[in-house]
């Protein structure tokens, strides 16, 4: 069944062959007539589909995300623009975290801290470098350009403001979310990323997609051991969301 | 002893490379046993049947929760399958779109027809970069073509960073599943092989919970992940439309692994590619649902060419490596349902061969019905008993959320010249026919083997007379059968019926 041919050496060649394969594969198919016409069918029908659960408005939509968030171990908490420093602070001090928190080059952040007079500490990170300390704190955190509440699922895009490396390091991972930026479903979710007119907080107009997108919906998690849940595999162990209204609703 | 020969040449059998090289050199006379074989040893297994006790309650179970949760999933199916056969139907249209969107974002695309080239082409690329340190996030076509062992055989350093790849990497097996791959491990094994490797860890130190194992390997994973120079992961969909590979954890160790490390190496196969991002989103509303019973998994992360100019981490090379090996000619051919796969594992988790065997009686990476169909074409004569291990409940095509006709494609390897049945069970099923064809012989037939049968169930030792049912009936015992068919005892019945419905009739034509 399994006849293998001699391994060819060069990229071309090994391009070239595998296409060739395609090609040949695809030359082989044989489909009887019905089978012709459904395939012809689904295609067309194929183009059409768009997932559409029943429309929640916003404050159905924050229910539940936070119900489905807290049952994947996510804490959930809300404030206003303003507020976010000192709902930081609160957090931070509740859990016994310290003041220290790495943040990416986040210029909205940094504003927001001028205007308090708290004591959140932020350690702005660049690049990963393999000998820096910086990756045994306990805190990071990171802005969310979207959520989806289908699942519980925050959607943050890489760059300089939100290096990818920051969701996954830290003990306690916190997300800063728009309530405006709150959707129901991923393709929604996804489309406010392609539109990128929000910008979030980074300084560019990145190209879309950006390097990473990454869906997040709860802390890290295992049941490798004996099909046991365990929290905080690699990832983070605590996954701390704060949901703000932003004072330009839009 | 002698199981645990069985055990060693199990894990001799890790993956098609090491096996072939096994194979090939010095000609040794390792027999690989037989699925039956292996079949055998699970079965007496105490610790592996206590280990797999726990799929029905857990996988299972959660399952058809979050299932149910979900109105919409039977037409989210429904629209999967069409997205697939429209990708493979337009496989060449995609490849190419795929191609020019990797190269646009600032990757490189790698073809290879055959393991030996996704081998050669991934060492080229970790050779080049000087690598010394590899962190290996999970895949299965890594798995498929023996990769982690053969970057070890290379010399760099090469750590799985998946949880349950690590348990099993630290004993030298293979997966036994194919999204939890240390299913058959218990933590009285797992503590063994911690105390074991983790040798600068104070002896008496507490390994009880299963919190406890996963913060020891947290703190000796995070070292490796930190110091990798090269990050490798599978992909759980390959996107036509933005170029992008897509990997669905729990952990986030497949995260890490694409984001700390200067490299990141995808290495996937060709059945992965979806055309649009707005197809993947339904596709990822099926997969983890099938998979572990969570409405999504924690982390689904995309990736696109490696970090942009004003990205200030990220890494700065991003490799593809496309795998064909045999793919190609199942897309020719009557199985290409099978490449609509997105591996979930509901089949295994589902199958009542696999609940008690586990994975590794397989033999193969790919256990359970979709292995069974699979492994025939990736592996060939290896592996082509596995059509064999089923009992065709057709629980598996049931659940597979890509509606792929498991029983139907095992059926048909079945049938394969590479699949001849020995003589006697062919003589015996001609025999059969040929008696089942002719009505009078087949009752003759019956009326006489009958009144034996129907002994033999109460005698078991009876049926040890009969020639060829000695295996059939070590692990089953007649049901208990009465002495006459039910031809007979109907007819019988029928008889009755007539001579009351005749005097009947006599009485009422005597009364008028």
């Amino acid at each position: 069944m399994n006849n293998k041919p001699q391994a060819s050496s060069s990229s071309s060649d090994r391009r070239k062959q595998f296409l060739k394969n395609i090609k040949l594969a695809v030359s082989q198919v044989n489909l009887t007539q019905e089978q012709e016409r459904k395939l012809k069918e689904d295609t067309e029908t194929y183009q059409n589909f768009t997932y559409q659960p029943l429309e929640k408005n916003v404050e159905e939509k924050l229910l539940q995300f936070k119900e489905i968030l807290t049952t994947q171990s996510a804490e959930i908490y809300e404030c206003s623009e303003t507020k976010i420093i000192e709902k930081l602070e609160e957090i931070l001090k509740e859990k016994s975290y310290g003041t220290d928190v790495l943040i990416g080059k986040n210029a909205k952040l940094n504003q927001l801290k001028t205007h308090s007079k708290n004591q959140v500490n932020f350690i702005e990170v660049e690049s990963f470098e393999k000998n820096n300390e910086n990756y045994n704190l306990s805190c990071a955190l990171t802005t969310a350009f979207a959520a989806a509440s289908e699942t519980g699922t925050l959607f943050l895009s890489s760059g300089s403001a939100n290096p990818t490396w920051l969701n996954y390091l830290a003990t306690c991972h916190i997300v800063l979310l728009d309530k405006n930026t709150l959707c129901q479903t991923y393709e929604q979710a996804f489309a406010l990323s392609e539109g990128r007119s929000r910008g979030e907080a980074s300084t560019s107009q990145q190209a879309f997609p950006p390097r990473s997108i990454n869906m997040i919906s709860g802390p890290s998690r295992t049941a490798d051991i004996e099909q046991t849940l365990t929290l905080g595999a690699h990832g983070p162990i605590e996954l701390i969301i704060i949901i703000y209204t932003s004072e330009s609703t839009v | 002893m002698k199981n645990n020969d069985r055990v060693n040449d199990k894990r001799k059998i890790m993956s098609n490379q090491t096996f072939e090289k096994q194979v090939n050199s010095a000609s040794s006379n390792i027999e690989v046993p037989s699925f039956k074989e292996r079949a055998h040893d699970a079965l007496q297994d105490k610790k592996l049947q206590q280990a797999l006790s726990v799929i029905p309650s857990g996988f299972v179970s959660k399952r058809a929760k979050a299932k149910a949760a979900l109105p919409a999933f039977s037409d989210l199916s429904d629209q999967a399958v069409r997205i697939k056969n429209h990708t493979l139907a337009n496989i060449e249209k995609y490849l190419e779109q795929f191609e020019a969107e990797v190269q646009n974002s600032g990757g490189q695309l790698h073809f290879a027809p055959e393991p030996q080239d996704a081998l050669d082409i991934i060492n080229e690329i970790c050779s080049k970069k000087d690598a010394k340190f590899i962190a290996k996030g999970k895949t299965m076509v890594g798995e498929e073509i023996g990769l982690t062992h053969f970057l070890e055989e290379q010399g760099y350093e090469t750590v799985e960073t998946d949880l349950g790849e690590y348990l099993i990497q630290l004993r030298g097996e293979m997966p036994s599943h194919i999204i939890a791959p240390a299913v058959h491990l218990t933590r009285d094994n797992i503590r063994k092989d911690f105390l074991n490797t983790h040798k600068h860890l104070s002896k008496d130190r507490n390994l009880e919970t299963p919190a406890d194992f996963v913060k020891e390997a947290r703190l000796i994973l995070r070292e490796k992940f930190i110091n990798a120079d090269v990050g490798i992961t599978g992909a759980n969909f390959l996107i036509a439309e933005t170029g992008s590979s897509v990997i669905v954890t729990n952990e986030g160790n497949g995260d890490l692994c694409q984001s700390l490390p200067k490299t990141h190496i995808v290495i996937a196969s060709l059945e992965k590619l979806v055309p649009t991002l707005k197809d993947t989103s339904v596709l990822l509303r099926l997969l983890a649902r099938s998979a572990t019973g969570q409405s999504i998994s924690t982390y689904t992360t995309f990736a696109t060419g490696p970090k942009r100019e004003e990205d200030t981490s990220g890494p700065e090379e991003f490799h593809i490596v496309l795998l064909d090996n045999g793919r190609s000619k199942m897309l020719g051919s009557e199985f290409a349902e099978m490449l609509r796969c997105i591996r979930c594992g509901a089949c295994l988790n589902h199958c009542p061969v696999y609940q008690n065997l586990g994975g590794h009686a397989y033999g193969t990476v790919y256990p359970g019905p979709m292995g069974a169909v699979l492994s025939p074409h990736y592996f060939g004569e290896k592996a082509k008993d596995l059509p064999f291990a089923s009992s065709f409940c057709g629980r598996c095509n049931e659940v597979c959320p890509m509606q792929i006709p498991l029983t139907k494609l095992m059926r048909k390897l079945r049938e394969q010249p590479l699949n001849k049945r020995p003589p006697f069970a062919k003589a015996t099923m001609f025999l059969w026919s040929q008696i089942a064809k002719r009505p009078k012989l087949y009752n003759f037939a019956m009326k006489a083997g009958l009144p034996f049968l129907s002994l033999a169930s109460k005698q078991n030792w009876l049926m040890s007379i009969v020639p060829g049912v000695k295996d059939w009936q070590k692990h089953r015992a007649l049901p208990e059968m009465t002495s006459t068919s039910f031809q007979t005892a109907w007819l019988k019945k029928e008889m009755k019926r007539k001579k009351r419905a005749q005097k009947k009739a006599k009485e009422q034509n005597n009364e008028q």
